[in-house]
């Protein structure tokens, strides 16, 4: 079955009593972590995340670094465990026409500076979020044209054309909601968090790039989401000492986990949960041949796609974890994924020699294409099969952040890259709109799919579906945008995750639900 | 030359290692295609919007006159901010400075500890069974990097046996008994090396001075062993060693920054990493600054001792 996967493991074995000398010295803590911890120790909830947090705004802050912001701020709306949106700060919603989106809301939320939450205060955080330069989710916030405030508990956000995501967005941190001093610029907020989450960000006990504590917010308008009354957020940023803290009992949960960490996470009866929704694909933007003439021939971009062997990337590069991927929404998208497309395209390497040689590149050709150190693994196991079918590929080393700004500039021809996913008309409008920021070279043969990501974003779910559909055939049979896998996003545990949430668009589990058991 | 002008050139001599040291640094860090204006506004900036971050950051001016405001701002203490948090790396880098500082004094006290008495026991040993077997130890132990013992000694003491942490910093303020379950290991795997090393110096050294014939003199005079070691042999062999501990205090700085990935220690190392990720550059140039003063006052300190144990030194 598709969606969020859960898996739990035997118990464990007891601490060896070996070194006694040493362990009398120290204290062995042994596998059980929780034998000798006070009361309130047992109910910290302790995460290993493998990012740090640059900014407490989350108009600043990217989906990456939510792990932090979530014990803080509430959002508009929260994801379920099946990822169906419910009520959060808004309690209902109605879309009265494409453009316009109208929110009730709840009439009982305290800030943590003591100021309330009401309309005039989403209507602060919209506007704010279009206005503040160097929103990383500005996409977001472009389309609004309007928020009005209809009543202290309704709010109707008005666009200019249809957003589709907005309402997902709404809950991840574009839709996170500061009070209103800090809307109003009183307060630094990339130092110090303003919002009216389940969770207090404890300033003493926190330190920048190290660790961020959060204390039980008492006065929280949904105690029963709060599981435990304190969490602890360390940054460790090494794969191996994130799962030794959590084998090691020295953490009770750990984000960014591999696809290579959970076959032994069932060895060392650890939680996992998972969500197949990182799209690994092949991106071609000069599709004219401006910086790589093969590539304006349709035929060498098909042939592309019939050269990656998805399954061998899978097992290769994602130790079987994850799926190899037709289409380019992932399964875990439940309303939009599209089974037709499993098989969109095939793996067939003498196909892809004939389509070349049929191109008039019988002896292939040479294409250079960037990497980072995060995608150079999988980079290589791309190029390689591009190589076998004789598509000489160079890989360029780019430094983390450069690649998308040198992408959009059109340094290169072709990109492998990966992107977490939320919605379809997210990647697609991203990365294959004519008007996108990843059409570097200008090109019009995206006429079709812009009107079909245009008529998309203001249809039912049924038509948006079925367009959605066409403009992922219309990618990949044109070679714009060649699937490669879906990877999964995995969370690991020591604590029950049967309640804990991955939202789609983020890394991290939400905070809300998730309890400290002795082990 | 006396001692009073010894310290005086030898603590000027600081002044351009610096200068150069961090003009360099600010150079190459400025040319890093990655560009911090796009880096903070995103994809969806306009080129107005990233010409006016870059104002703001002071970018758009020529790398000389950047550098003069960097350097303006460091003899006074400020060595500038992080673009994306804005804190301060003076503080980002006193934050970090007590887990890196007690991991290179844990590193050289393991080395000295562990390498000083065996390189006595090798070379009054010289030639014999245990000799040999310290010189072997020696060798591998110099042969195994530090970043491998430690990945070793977590996955047995820590991960196996549950004795030590194996993440994680607790400063001695908050629990010593938590600040030693978070650094023994560490500090093995960052001395061992230098325990080899210093064991191999210590016996070379002796075994030289042993062989003497002030030495034979002594013993002939009717001084007991250990009068003849502590008494002649090794105040003539701490010269070289003293520079061997030197070095050692770089080399133990350095690999402290490959220890704290495996230990997960927040301290100078992992701050430069994460600087690096984030193409963030001014806590980058700190670290250099602050990493390239230490090993520098610590050679400073080197030889004001060598000339103040050894006046022939002073004029050189």
């Amino acid at each position: 079955m598709w969606g969020q996967h859960r898996r739990g493991g035997p118990a464990r074995g007891a601490c060896l009593a070996a070194a006694v000398a040493v362990t009398l010295a120290l204290g062995c803590s042994g596998d059980d972590t929780t034998s000798d911890e006070s009361p309130a120790q047992a109910s910290t909830l302790r995460i290993a995340d493998f990012t740090d947090v640059t900014t407490f705004d989350p108009v600043l802050a990217q989906n990456t670094q939510a792990a932090y912001l979530y014990p803080v701020y509430d959002t508009l709306v929260r994801q379920s465990t099946e990822h169906e949106l419910i009520p959060h700060l808004a309690t209902a919603w109605v879309q009265p026409d494409p453009t316009t989106l109208r929110f009730t809301l709840r009439d009982d939320v305290v800030f943590h500076d003591g100021s309330t939450f009401d309309a005039s205060v989403v209507k602060a955080n919209l506007e704010r979020a279009k206005a503040v330069e160097g929103n990383p989710n500005a996409v977001t916030f472009a389309a609004i044209s309007e928020v009005m405030v209809l009543d202290p508990v309704t709010v109707e956000v008005r666009f200019s054309t249809p957003n589709p995501t907005f309402l997902v967005e709404m809950s991840l941190v574009q839709g996170m909601m500061v009070s209103r001093d800090a809307t109003a610029g009183k307060t630094d907020l990339t130092r110090e968090p303003h919002g009216s989450g389940g969770w207090i960000w404890n300033q003493a006990e926190s330190q920048d790039g190290v660790r961020q504590v959060f204390d039980r917010n008492p006065d929280y308008w949904a105690p029963e989401l709060q599981g435990v009354e304190r969490m602890e957020i360390s940054v460790v940023a090494d794969n191996e000492a994130r799962y030794n803290a959590l084998v090691t009992g020295q953490v009770d949960m750990e984000f960014g986990a591999t696809p290579a960490d959970v076959d032994r996470a069932a060895d060392d009866d650890l939680n996992v949960l998972t969500l197949d929704v990182d799209v690994h694909f092949l991106l071609i933007t000069d599709r004219g041949g401006a910086l790589a003439p093969p590539l304006a021939d349709p035929r060498v971009r098909r042939a592309i796609g019939h050269a990656i062997d998805r399954d061998a990337y899978v097992a290769a590069i994602l130790d079987g974890v994850g799926s190899p991927s037709g289409g380019l929404v992932p399964p875990a998208l439940t309303e939009w994924y599209d089974e037709s497309l499993v098989e969109v395209p095939r793996f067939d390497p003498d196909l892809a020699r004939a389509l070349l040689a049929e191109a008039g590149y019988p002896d292939g050709f040479e294409l250079t294409m960037p990497t980072l150190p995060l995608l150079q693994t999988s980079s290589e196991a791309v190029a390689q099969m591009l190589r076998d079918v004789g598509i000489r590929v160079r890989l360029a080393a780019l430094q983390p952040g450069q690649l998308g700004p040198e992408m959009r500039r059109g340094s290169f021809a072709a990109t492998f890259t990966e992107a977490v996913q939320y919605h379809p008309n997210q990647l697609l409008s991203t990365f294959l709109a004519g008007h996108g920021p990843y059409n570097p070279f200008g090109l019009a043969d995206t006429r079709q799919i812009d009107e079909e990501l245009a008529t998309a974003a203001g249809a039912d779910q049924a038509t948006a579906k079925a367009l959605y559909a066409d403009v992922q055939r219309q990618a990949i049979d044109g070679g714009m945008m060649i699937p490669v896998a879906f990877a999964p996003v995995v969370v690991l545990a020591r604590v029950p995750v049967d309640d804990a949430v991955i939202p789609l668009g983020a890394r991290s589990a939400l905070p809300y639900r998730v309890r400290r058991d002795d082990r | 030359m006396g001692m009073a002008r010894l310290v005086l050139w030898r603590v000027l001599a600081v002044v351009p290692i610096m200068l150069v040291v961090s003009f360099v640094t600010f150079v190459l860090l400025s040319t890093n295609p990655v560009d911090p204006a796009e880096q903070l506004l995103g994809p969806t900036a306009s080129e107005e919007q990233l010409e006016a971050k870059r104002h703001e950051l002071g970018l758009d001016e020529p790398v000389l006159v950047r550098y003069a405001d960097w350097l303006g701002g460091a003899v006074t203490g400020d060595l500038g901010q992080s673009i994306y948090t804005t804190t301060p790396v003076a503080t980002s880098i006193g934050d970090r400075a007590g887990v890196t500082l007690s991991l290179t004094v844990g590193g050289l006290i393991v080395a000295l500890v562990i390498g000083f008495p065996a390189g006595v026991s090798s070379a009054m040993r010289a030639g014999r069974p245990a000799d040999r077997l310290t010189m072997v130890a020696a060798t591998a132990g110099q042969a195994v990097p530090a970043f491998w013992l430690g990945t070793l000694l977590l996955l047995v003491f820590a991960v196996r046996w549950s004795i030590f942490n194996a993440v994680f910093y607790v400063p001695p303020s908050d629990s010593v008994t938590g600040w030693l379950k978070s650094i023994v290991l560490p500090c093995i795997a960052l001395g061992a090396s230098g325990a080899a090393w210093i064991a191999r110096q210590t016996r070379s050294e002796l075994v030289t001075v042993l062989q003497q014939d002030y030495i034979r003199t002594a013993l002939a005079k009717g001084a007991s062993r250990h009068q003849v070691l502590f008494g002649h042999a090794l105040r003539n062999a701490g010269g070289p060693l003293l520079t061997v501990v030197a070095l050692l205090v770089s080399a133990v700085l350095s690999a402290s920054f490959v220890i704290e990935a495996v230990f997960a220690l927040p301290g100078l190392g992992s701050l430069a990493l994460e600087s690096i990720n984030r193409n963030d550059p001014a806590p980058v140039l700190g670290f250099v600054v602050c990493v390239v003063f230490v090993v520098v006052i610590v050679n400073v300190l080197l030889d004001l001792i060598q000339g103040w144990l050894n006046p022939k030194v002073r004029a050189l």
